[in-house]
């Protein structure tokens, strides 16, 4: 049986960076993935959309999360642990998507159950390519749960 | 006979007498029978309440300790004015009075004082520094984030219509940003060798190694070097730092390298305090002057258009080098491959397994 999503895939990208927010934007365009991208620019607002609360009400809930590390009000790491504490939420996939190069960041990571720990590139081309990459893995090779409520 | 006997008397009470140090009895009342002339010379205001004064609030404990065992020696550091004393207390059953000695070690506690404020002093202007690299770091990245995304984005979304010449100068602004990030991203790293260190624990360096490989894994493919290594021993270190260590020389050793096929070998021996480890490879060589100089930041022998790289990395070797309590120094002639060598202190040792 061939698995098609049906509808655009949804993905909140939690990132305080408009820059690296755009370029993202820029990517999904360029790459003509079938998406619909939420931004939250702080791990606050991130918790609130995925727990549909305030003026997130109606947030869809994602099939993938993208996560910066470093955010203001509440951490990338913060937001991990939470998300991963969550029952209703452990089963997105999360991608931490930061500059961190630190090997205590990546170690931390993964230990707060990160599905999958990725450094952004700062040249368009690259981040291209990670986001190709992304895509391909996510939405074609991996086999994702579907019956979020 | 008794002449004889008030001689050695009269020797023996000249010792109190003529010591430069006061010596003060008092019985457990604290009521003075004897204080030699130091008493009176250095302390020549002394009122027997000043004598007492430092130990009033626990003369009772004092006594009650003596009342336990007479043999118990209280020895304590009190202040007379600004003056800090030394006192040592003996308890003499026979008279049931306490002698004091005092020393005057008001100097002594002074340069601790100082050395204890100079190194608190020390410390914190370290923290200040390592945190001050550590927000410059960040807080500089930032915005050459945006720099480069935006510039390589229009570069990618009007590449079609740009010129050969106008390609090129995109592509060096891009070039020029990235030197800018990787000289920001070793800052970082130079200020968490002293802000992130860890305890050190016995560690396998063949392990080390292996994630010192993996981590290069890229650049030892592209160069195709050949890299070689005694058995390496296990020694109690901070295992990231000696990663990041064996990671930066082997770099270098590729990095600076115009042969063809480049060959790296790593040598242990141990030494009578240690391990002395040499990483040596058929580069380029370094010349006699810039041996020193190599160590030290921002240090580059190249220009940019010959070797890439922010002279920072040999400052982080040489930074977690000292913390190992070793030294690390360069053995090399021009054209003929450098050795660089260093040693990791050990109290210990195993044998290499």
């Amino acid at each position: 049986m061939k698995v098609t999503v049906m509808r655009p895939v949804e993905i909140l990208l939690v990132e305080d960076s408009p820059s690296d927010a755009e370029l993202m934007l820029e990517a999904l365009d360029a790459l003509q993935v079938q998406q619909s991208l939420s931004i939250v620019v702080d791990g606050v607002f991130a918790m609130e959309f995925l727990r549909r609360q305030g003026a997130y009400a109606n947030a869809p809930r994602p099939d993938l999360i993208l996560l910066d590390l470093n955010l203001p009000r509440k951490d990338g790491r913060e937001v991990l642990a939470e998300i991963k504490a969550d029952c209703e939420l452990q089963r997105i996939p999360v991608i931490v998507l930061t500059t961190s190069l630190a090997e205590k960041d990546i170690q931390q990571a993964y230990k707060l159950h990160t599905n999958c720990y990725i450094v952004k590139p700062m040249v368009f081309k690259d981040f291209l390519t990670v986001v190709e990459s992304i895509n391909y893995f996510w939405f074609n090779i991996a086999k994702l749960p579907t019956n979020f409520g | 006979m008794k002449r004889r006997a008030e001689e050695a008397l009269a020797r023996l009470a000249s010792f109190p007498q003529l010591n430069p140090c006061p010596i003060v009895e008092v019985d457990l009342s604290g009521e003075v029978y004897y204080s030699n002339p130091a008493v009176e010379r250095l302390l020549p205001d002394l009122t027997q309440l000043d004598i007492l004064h430092p130990w009033l609030s626990d003369w009772e404990s004092v006594t009650d300790t003596f009342m336990r065992n007479e043999n118990e020696v209280i020895i304590r550091d009190v202040y007379v004015g600004d003056i800090c004393y030394q006192q040592t207390l003996h308890y003499r059953l026979r008279t049931h009075r306490v002698r004091i000695y005092g020393v005057d070690i008001t100097q002594r506690k002074q340069a601790e004082s100082e050395l204890e404020r100079s190194a608190a002093e020390l410390t914190r202007s370290n923290k200040d520094l390592e945190q001050f690299a550590n927000v410059i770091s960040h807080d500089l990245q930032v915005p050459l984030r945006a720099v480069v995304g935006y510039i390589s984005l229009i570069e990618s979304q009007l590449h079609e219509q740009l010129d050969e010449q106008t390609r090129q100068q995109f592509e060096a602004a891009i070039q020029a940003s990235a030197r800018m990030e990787q000289l920001i991203t070793d800052l970082l790293a130079l200020s968490l060798v002293g802000s992130q260190d860890k305890p050190f624990m016995d560690t396998s360096l063949e392990d080390v190694l292996e994630r010192a490989l993996q981590s290069i894994h890229a650049i030892v493919q592209d160069s195709g070097a050949k890299i070689t290594s005694d058995i390496l021993p296990t020694l109690r270190v901070d295992a990231g730092q000696l990663v990041q260590l064996f990671q930066n020389l082997l770099g270098n050793a590729m990095k600076f390298c115009d042969n063809p096929l480049p060959e790296i070998h790593i040598s242990a021996h141990q030494q009578e305090d240690g391990w002395l480890f040499r990483v040596r490879d058929n580069g380029i060589g370094i010349d006699q002057q810039s041996r020193e100089r190599i160590f030290q930041i921002f240090q580059r022998l190249h220009t940019r258009n010959e070797y890439l790289g922010s002279g920072i990395g040999l400052t982080i070797c040489k930074k977690i080098v000292d913390r190992h309590g070793g030294n690390i120094w360069v053995e090399s002639q021009p054209g003929e491959g450098s050795t660089f060598c260093f040693t990791i202190k050990q109290r210990r040792t195993f044998l290499p397994i």
